[in-house]
This record gives structure tokens, sequence and C-alpha cells, in this order.
């Protein structure tokens, strides 16, 4: 299609055409219209924590994927991983493989994954309001055979809906458009907690699949009608699902996936985690600057890449003699618990840590702080 | 998050070891210390009561010896010139050096 022709049919589509026509027409030409999916990282492309994870199930947290919270309490066991599995236009997708089958789904287990979205950038849907959206989640799927899932969105108060969707064998596009939720009690405050969670429901026992039917509308739903339908991942070991692709976007149109650089993905992760130093990629990364605080401890620094969204958590991983100060030729190896902070020190554009369990230091000398093997890591997670 | 311990440092909660997570409600982590903590459970203190009893020695120690070189001069005195050392100086240091374990 030439230029001149695709605004020649904008034009003509904008005339008397409602919003979500118009975005449809706009889309339909190939128009970038800028930003419009609230999912960070919905390509899977992110990966800092790990590739891979085995073993998951039992407990809440995040594994692999960044941004993507497995949020579980189950018998079945999964292994989560990056995987080159794609649909066109794609690279990278999110695989769950499961390793321990669960054919006998207890009330209360579930397992989901979630993304949750500040709620300072869902602005945009307006809830709560008279002039609240229509949103559409989007993303692709696949499987080992022909199953069902649900895909819910819940804001942080509570009120909830979902909607099915089908997985094959092949890769597919899943396109669910949400009414507007104009309830005053769905507006948020706009700022840096959960405004949105999108769930994607893989298991779900009766406490939450044994009700009626789904509800169409948003509210607090009774747990039992939240799930209705859905099949379980666990029931095969054979099991696995793909997904990728996920844009979650104002409207009732699923527009293109919105794809960014690795960079930007990459940027607006580390806003939630962000690592200071891995060995895996430099055994002896100098991360910081430290000075001689007194004779069994340094101070040390580090200015975050990314403003982190809320109070962080440090996470240093066990290794012996992983960490140490250096200055010149003198080294202070410390125990591998010895990196800590303090929380009332902290901003949310750098950290300032300590080292302790170390002896002979100068008050006000300056010190290099270096890794000191390919297992040591260091990290900070502002999850919400 | 699958907590296994939980251990007092600084301001913070030191979590399976690895993880120093701020008292913050803010903080997604710190939401899973506070239900370890609303299931019963007690956080190991930073310090033992025996690192903290080493700790108070350590100090006590440099305070003792300190006031035993401040007051070596009254020793040097009696020495050189014969003038007695007062009688609360020389229980104060007798003290100081009973005290240095």
């Amino acid at each position: 299609m030439s230029r001149a022709l695709s605004i020649s049919a904008l034009n003509t589509v904008e005339v008397g055409a409602t919003a979500d026509q118009t975005k449809a027409d706009i889309d339909s030409l190939g128009i970038n219209r800028g930003r419009n999916n609230l999912i960070i990282n919905g390509n899977m492309n992110v990966a800092q924590r790990a590739n891979s994870a085995t073993g998951l199930g039992s407990a809440t947290g995040y594994f692999t994927l960044d941004r993507w919270n497995v949020t579980t309490s189950t018998t079945g066991r999964f292994t989560m991983s990056q995987s080159t599995d794609a649909p066109i236009g794609f690279s990278k997708s999110m695989k769950l493989d499961c390793t321990t089958a669960d054919t006998s789904i207890a009330a209360g287990e579930y397992s989901i994954l979630t993304q949750a979205i500040e709620a300072q950038n869902i602005q945009g849907m307006a809830r709560g309001t008279s002039g609240a959206k229509e949103v559409t989640v989007s993303f692709y799927v696949k499987g080992n055979a022909s199953t069902t899932y649900v895909c819910e969105l819940q804001d942080g108060g509570g009120r909830e809906l979902s909607k099915t969707f089908n997985v094959t064998t092949a890769w597919e596009k899943v396109e669910l458009t949400f009414p507007a939720d104009t309830n005053a009690a769905a507006a948020p405050t706009y700022d840096n907690t959960a405004g949105i969670y999108l769930y994607i429901w893989v298991q779900a026992g009766s406490t939450f699949s044994g009700g009626s039917a789904i509800p169409t509308s948003w509210a607090n739903q009774s747990n039992a009608n939240r799930c209705v339908g859905i099949d379980n991942f666990f029931s095969s070991t054979s099991n696995e699902l793909y997904i990728t692709g996920v844009q979650l976007e104002v409207g009732s149109v699923a527009t293109d996936f919105e794809h960014r650089s690795y960079a930007e993905n990459l940027l607006a992760c580390q806003r939630y985690y962000e690592i200071i130093a891995d060995g895996g990629y430099d055994v002896d990364h100098m991360f910081g600057i430290g000075h001689g605080v007194k004779s069994d401890q340094i101070n040390w620094f580090y200015d975050f890449k990314a403003e982190k969204r809320a109070a962080f958590t440090l996470i240093v991983a066990s290794v012996s003699n992983g960490y140490h100060a250096k200055n010149h030729s003198v080294y202070k190896h410390p125990s591998n618990t010895s990196l800590g902070m303090t929380a009332t020190v902290q901003s949310l554009h750098s950290i300032s840590a300590y080292m302790t369990s170390i002896s002979g230091v100068t008050e006000q000398s300056a010190w290099t702080m270096q890794l000191n093997g390919a297992a040591a890591h260091i990290a900070v997670s502002a999850e919400i | 998050m699958k907590i296994e311990t939980v251990k007092m440092e600084s301001d913070c909660y030191r979590v399976n070891g690895t993880m120093i997570v701020p008292p913050s409600t803010d903080n997604a982590d710190y939401f899973f210390v506070q239900e370890w903590l609303a299931a019963g459970n007690t956080p190991t203190p930073q310090y033992t009561d025996a690192q903290i009893a080493a700790t108070a020695q350590a100090e006590l120690n440099v305070t003792s010896r300190s006031y035993l070189a401040s007051t070596d001069w009254y020793a040097s005195r009696k020495s050189d010139t014969g003038e007695a050392i007062p009688a609360e100086v020389i229980t104060a240091r007798a003290a100081a050096r009973e005290s240095i374990v």
C-alpha cells in the first residue's frame, strides 16, 4: 500500500468513526501509534534472574523472565524457561514444562503467571469514571494438546474479570477484550502500587473454579466463579505451554504487538530488578566504590541504571569468598554474609551498602568493591 | 517466596541468608516476611548473647587499657621521685587490670 493510499484511507475512516474503529484502521495501515502496551517484557526477551528454573510450584516468586511472577501453591511441579520456540515476528517465549503431575487437585491449589502493572501507568483506562475504556489483552500461545486456561484482570482493590482462552498445538494469537469498568470503586490512586494484575491461570482448584460461570462484568467476584471451565496444566508430565507477545492495551482492538528495542525493554525491567554485578558475566566485576568507616567495615555505593519503583531488597548470592574489597594489592575477603544495607539510608536511585566481617581497615581509606568468582552475584529487587 | 530463615540485620531482615529485606510495606518481599512473622515465627537476633558479650568485653578492654596508659605516669613519677600514687588511682588501675580479658 502506498503512503498516499494510506493517508487517503485514514481520512475516510476518521469521518464518523469511533475511536476503536479509527484505531483498528490505523493499525491496519501499519502506522505505529506509539506506546500502547502496558505489559513489560511481553515478548519474553529479558531474563536477568535466570534462563531456566526447575522444581517450581511450591512457592510464589520471580524466577526467570523479568516482570513475570509465578503465583502458585500446588503439588504439581514445573520448569519455567526462556525458549526460542516462538511465532513469526518473535524470537523468544516463556515455556512451562510440567515435571510432576497433580491430577488430584486440592480445592485451594492454584498456579498463575502474573504481571502487576503500576497504577500510575494505567491512567489511560480511566477506571472508575464515566469515561472508562475497554481494554484488550492479546498474546500468542502454543501447547502440546488442546486445553483451556483463564486470563483474568484484577485491580488493586480486588475487582476482577476473567475470560477463558484455548491453546492448541500450533502458535495461535488470543485476543480478549474486557469491558470498561465505570464503577467508582474501580478508581485507583495513581501511584507506584499495583493498579492492574494480569493473571494467566493454568491451574485452579474448586475454590477458584467450582462455581457456575465466569461473570461478564467487573466486580469483586465470588472466588468460585473466577476460573470456571479451566483445564489443569498439571494433568500430565507431557504438558507444555508456550506464551509470548503479551499485550494489554486500551481499546477493543488487539493491535499488532508493540516491539521495543532490547535496551528499552531491559531498562523498563530494571525499575523492578537490576543486577549490580554478575560473576557469570565478569568473574572479577568491579561494582562499587567503598570507603573505610571503621576497622571492620567498608561502606560502598552504587548508582542504579533505573530509578527503583519502591524500597528494594538487596540480594547477594551465597558464595564463599565471592566478594572482596581491593586497595592496590590489599584485599579484604569477608564471608558472603557480610554484604548488607541499612534501610533508612537508601534512595530509589542508588544503594549505600556495607561490607563487614573484615579487619584492619583504616578510616577514610578508599576501596574498590569487586566480585571474586563466577557464582558471585548482587542484585536489587523492587518488584510489586 | 519460601522463607526458611530470617535474621535481624541492622534495620532489615536477612531472609534465607541471601536477601536483605527492608521493613517497608512498599516492598513485596516484606509482605512475605510479615506473613512469616504473623504465623508466630521469630527472627534470629543479629547477634548471639555470646557475640554481644564479646563485643562488650572488647570495648571494655579498650577503655581499660586506655585508662592504664593514661595513668602510667603516676608509676613513673613514683619511680623517679618517690611520690606516692593516690589511693583512688591505685584502686582504679587495679580494677582496670582486672577487667581486661
